[in-house]
């Protein structure tokens, strides 16, 4: 008898996390994520060597998608104040078949 | 007696608890239920790593297959270190050449593939004047263009600018991915780059 009562408990507690998970955590990416996302994608796949004029970078990201910030290495660009905002990070290896790894993290605003 | 109780109570908690979620996700406003994981980021590295073990190919020479491997252990390294969760994956390469078809392809095993192709056709010299004199070049078409394909975008083709960083050769824009390039006669085989840096050869 205990040990169906434990059984029974313990399926409405697996029930209670994975409701719970599925509601906060696992919330599905937003449309204009997904949106910010695609733009960025094809940014990187359209050009090799924006990573590498910093200014340029930013002013092409800032007219894509309403961003925060854009941070390329260790220097942060703030384009609009926000409460909130989805980080998105994208590497640009080189240019010109050489190897010069640039990080860059944009701050999609909601 | 009271441990029962408690029992009963602590069920009741987590089916009310249960109930409460059931009730705010269905009162929330709707999102599109679209599932991603930066999968379009993802392919878009794997196409930049691929492109730039191109250009090293075509700059360099030697194994396709070594320059992109090159670069993806580097794209893996650095989203390691970003925390980038990009799936591992394998790939092949082929280089084709025949018949003044020209063709580099890096297909990955998650489908993304690259491909940069170009086709010359000979079109005949033509003489023009220069600084006084003549200069004969002879005459050549150039179609090219580079394929992206990938299950988040299908099949994207672009075509890139092209010139020559020496300046020796004239190359004329006709239409979408089509060029007219006119090598000097006397030079054998001209080389060309696009705008990512792919040496591109022009000549018989």
């Amino acid at each position: 008898m205990r040990i169906i009562e434990a059984l029974l408990i313990s399926i409405v507690l697996i029930l209670f996390m994975y409701s719970a998970t599925t509601l906060t955590i696992r919330t599905p990416m937003s449309g204009h994520e997904i949106t910010a996302e695609r733009a960025l994608a094809w940014l990187l796949l359209r050009s090799d060597s924006i990573a590498y004029d910093e200014s340029r970078l930013v002013l092409v990201i800032a007219n894509m998608t309403p961003v925060g910030y854009v941070k390329v290495d260790d220097n942060v660009h703030h384009i609009e104040a926000s409460t909130y905002t989805y980080p998105i990070r994208l590497i640009w290896l080189g240019f010109n078949g050489t190897l010069a790894p640039r990080r860059v993290e944009v701050g999609v605003k909601p | 007696m009271s441990s029962r109780r408690g029992q009963f109570l602590l069920l009741g908690v987590l089916i009310l608890a249960i109930c409460l979620l059931a009730a705010l996700s269905l009162a929330r406003t709707p999102n599109p239920r679209l599932i991603s994981s930066h999968d379009w980021i993802y392919s878009a590295e794997l196409v930049h790593a691929a492109r730039l073990g191109i250009v090293k190919y075509t700059k360099i020479g030697g194994d396709l297959g070594e320059h992109v491997g090159y670069f993806l252990r580097e794209l893996y390294r650095v989203a390691g270190e970003e925390g980038l969760n990009i799936p591992p994956v394998d790939f092949s390469t082929d280089v084709s050449v025949s018949n003044f078809t020209y063709s580099y392809r890096v297909l990955f095993n998650n489908s993304v593939e690259v491909t940069i192709y170009w086709k010359l056709e000979p079109r005949g010299f033509i003489l023009i004047g220069k600084k006084g004199g003549a200069v004969l070049y002879r005459v050549w078409r150039l179609e090219y263009y580079h394929v992206y394909r990938a299950p988040q975008w299908g099949e994207i083709r672009i075509h890139p600018i092209i010139w020559d960083p020496r300046g020796k050769v004239e190359v004329i824009h006709l239409d979408r991915g089509n060029w007219r390039v006119l090598v000097p006669v006397g030079v054998d085989k001209a080389f060309l780059e696009d705008e990512y840096g792919v040496r591109i050869g022009v000549g018989a």
